[in-house]
């Protein structure tokens, strides 16, 4: 705008009343940009949101076998995997089915005596992974 | 235009400050979650460095310390393997922990920390396993989940030894994370300082201040701190102390 065509004081029909000015907010432009950035924002948080809620979903599998001793005799031990909650009480004839294991590579521990002997094993999703005969060895203790 | 103008000029209310700032403060707060860190471990961490312990001249801060005459009333007992004891007290302003027993630190969290134990005296009982094992990054004091480093006499044909091990459930973990013999000239009979250092996935294990074992893991990034005594030794500490590195 030059200013020659800018609102002027002589000018009663282009200028801008005084009634029309909130003295307590000269600029009204603000209001705008406040709702600008509140717009801003709820998408921001809207989307992290969707974010966290599709990376939380997680993959289970469920891992099955049998647990011997060194000579082929069942063993009632407890089974876990590494880093998650639920257990596993292999029944009198060794066999066991851990249900609720992340996908992906896990630490399988077979927990007896006080010690938790490891094996590698890959659990698919939705599927009940089958790692055989686990044989472990009950002659170790610790204490 | 001019309605438009004035309902433009009223300013922003309170609500509307809230709002923003109520968004701001979400959008944070989901950030932090994507991005792995938990907002209580933030909070945590923000007590930490707000909390107790002055900062030392190499930068580090002392975050707990115990040197056992106020009693135990902060610690619970550890459970090893389905049993646990009682057998720890104090005594002569010392902590006295029998065979099969413990103490663990509850409702603290700790992530990159030294943790020593002082003027350790560990003796033998009974003819069963003559060891002392300091817990770290540890946690479920009922089912331990965490680190031990442990020191471990010379037991039946074993010669002494030195361990990183992983607990889950209450189990130690075979294989262990790093194991190697006692050094020859160990005094098994004096006293000694035994010291955590875990910082990311390194962890480091020192004897009266010189570095005897080192290994790597990544399995569990915090937790809290305990000390236990095998079952065929008692121990007795003079001073426990968790430190920030520098």
């Amino acid at each position: 705008m030059s200013l020659s065509s800018s609102p002027s004081f002589e000018d009663p029909e282009t200028r801008i009343q005084d009634s029309e000015i909130n003295p307590n907010n000269p600029h009204p432009q603000r209001r705008l940009t406040f709702r600008v950035l509140i717009g801003v924002f709820g998408v921001i948080a809207v989307g992290l949101a969707a974010l966290n809620i599709l990376g939380g979903v997680e993959r289970y599998g469920a891992v099955a076998g049998v647990i011997l001793d060194l000579n082929d005799n069942p063993v009632q031990a407890e089974v876990f995997v590494l880093g998650a909650d639920n257990i596993a009480l292999a029944g009198p004839d060794g066999s066991f089915t851990l249900e609720d294991v992340p996908v992906g590579g896990q630490q399988l521990i077979v927990g007896y005596n006080g010690i938790g002997q490891s094996l590698n094993v890959s659990v698919a999703n939705s599927e009940v992974t089958q790692v055989g005969l686990v044989r472990i060895d009950t002659s170790l203790e610790d204490g | 235009m001019r309605k438009q103008l004035r309902r433009l000029s009223r300013g922003q209310g309170a609500v509307e400050y809230g709002l923003l700032l109520g968004l701001i403060a979400v959008v944070g707060i989901l950030a932090v979650q994507l991005f792995g860190l938990s907002v209580f471990e933030l909070f945590s961490r923000v007590n930490l460095v707000l909390g107790e312990g002055a900062t030392s001249d190499d930068g580090s801060r002392v975050l707990f310390s115990s040197d056992f005459d106020g009693g135990l009333d902060d610690w619970e007992s550890v459970n090893w393997n389905r049993r646990s004891s009682d057998l720890w007290f104090t005594e002569a302003g010392r902590l006295v922990a029998d065979r099969y027993s413990g103490i663990f630190l509850p409702d603290n969290t700790f992530d990159d920390f030294s943790y020593r134990v002082e003027d350790v005296d560990l003796s033998i009982t009974s003819n069963s396993w003559h060891g002392a094992s300091v817990f770290f990054r540890a946690d479920n004091s009922s089912r331990i989940d965490g680190y031990s480093f442990r020191v471990q006499r010379p037991n039946r044909n074993d010669p002494g030894r030195i361990y990183f091990s992983t607990w889950a459930n209450g189990y130690q973990v075979n294989p262990y994370i790093a194991r190697v013999e006692a050094p020859e000239d160990f005094d098994w009979e004096g006293t000694y300082d035994l010291e955590v250092v875990a910082r990311g996935t390194t962890l480091q294990g020192y004897i009266n201040g010189e570095l005897v074992l080192e290994a790597e893991d990544d399995t569990y990034s915090s937790g809290s701190v305990g000390l236990y005594s095998h079952s065929g030794s008692s121990l007795t500490a003079d001073r426990i102390e968790v430190s920030s590195l520098p």
